[in-house]
């Protein structure tokens, strides 16, 4: 009986790294097509890193009322860096914020890997959550984007930031990226190019 | 009782054994394409785990044989 069970127990210690292991290919290859990523500066991301440079920012300060933690933007531009495991063909942005409603704030990726070229679009406004503001943009062709050591850059844009003394609260930074998912039809040849 | 401690014993050494195993490979694997087991993963915490399951290891066999 105790003989009985002890086997079942050594099935399944030695299964589990091997489900993990496979959970992480699939995570790896992203075979829904969908990789979600956020920062919400309390946490760092191993994906969407934070903000730069730091002194455009005041240092982290946290909500009084939901905990939540923001970091205040005075000085513009600013970027950000999101590190991808492999190449993906678009990307939803969505930045959660607070500022003055006559500020606008855009977001860009980066287009050229030496050359300050960003494709950028106002962030569109979607939704209010406990007086934070949620801005989307949609980047439909980020294949085309500049991937340098695998991570696409942003761009966080203020125009007149500085000179009209305001300032952009930033409270959580979500990208969504998006590529065609795996079938049987292409699962071969996308395994040889991860290979 | 004698019989039930050693299925203990067998079964700390097993944990140790496969967690040392799964730590080599995930931290190759890491090492070969990196942030595929650390974007998910804490190796820190999976290596604290190999170290207890060692000590108990050693713990629990007296001599470490």
């Amino acid at each position: 009986m105790l003989h009985r069970h002890y086997r079942y127990f050594r099935f399944f210690l030695i299964a589990i790294p091997i489900v993990v292991f496979f959970w992480l290919v699939a995570k790896d290859f992203a075979f829904s097509g969908r990789l979600d990523m956020s920062y919400d500066f309390s946490h760092d991301s191993p994906f969407v890193k934070r903000p730069w440079p730091p002194v455009r920012f005041h240092d982290i300060e946290y909500d009084t009322a939901t905990g939540d933690a923001f970091e205040r933007m005075f000085v513009e531009p600013a970027t950000f860096a999101v590190k991808l495991p492999r190449k993906f063909k678009r990307a939803t942005v969505e930045v959660l914020y607070k500022k003055d409603a006559a500020q606008p704030l855009r977001v860009g990726v980066r287009m050229h890997p030496e050359k300050w070229a960003w494709d950028i679009h106002d962030l569109e406004v979607v939704g209010e959550e406990n007086g934070w503001t949620r801005g989307r943009v949609r980047f439909e062709n980020i294949g085309r984007a500049a991937f340098t050591d695998g991570k696409l850059q942003f761009l966080l844009n203020a125009p007149g930031l500085f000179e009209n003394g305001q300032e952009v609260a930033l409270t959580e930074i979500r990208v969504i990226a998006e590529k065609d998912p795996i079938t049987l039809s292409n699962f071969f040849p996308r395994l040889w190019h991860w290979l | 009782m004698a019989l039930a401690m050693n299925y203990i014993r067998q079964i700390i050494h097993d944990v140790f054994v496969v967690a040392l195993v799964t730590f080599i490979v995930y931290f190759f694997a890491d090492l070969l394409k990196p942030g595929f087991v650390t974007n998910y993963i804490n190796l820190n915490m999976l290596l604290l785990f190999v170290i207890a399951s060692g000590i108990a290891t050693i713990l629990l066999t007296g001599d470490g044989k």
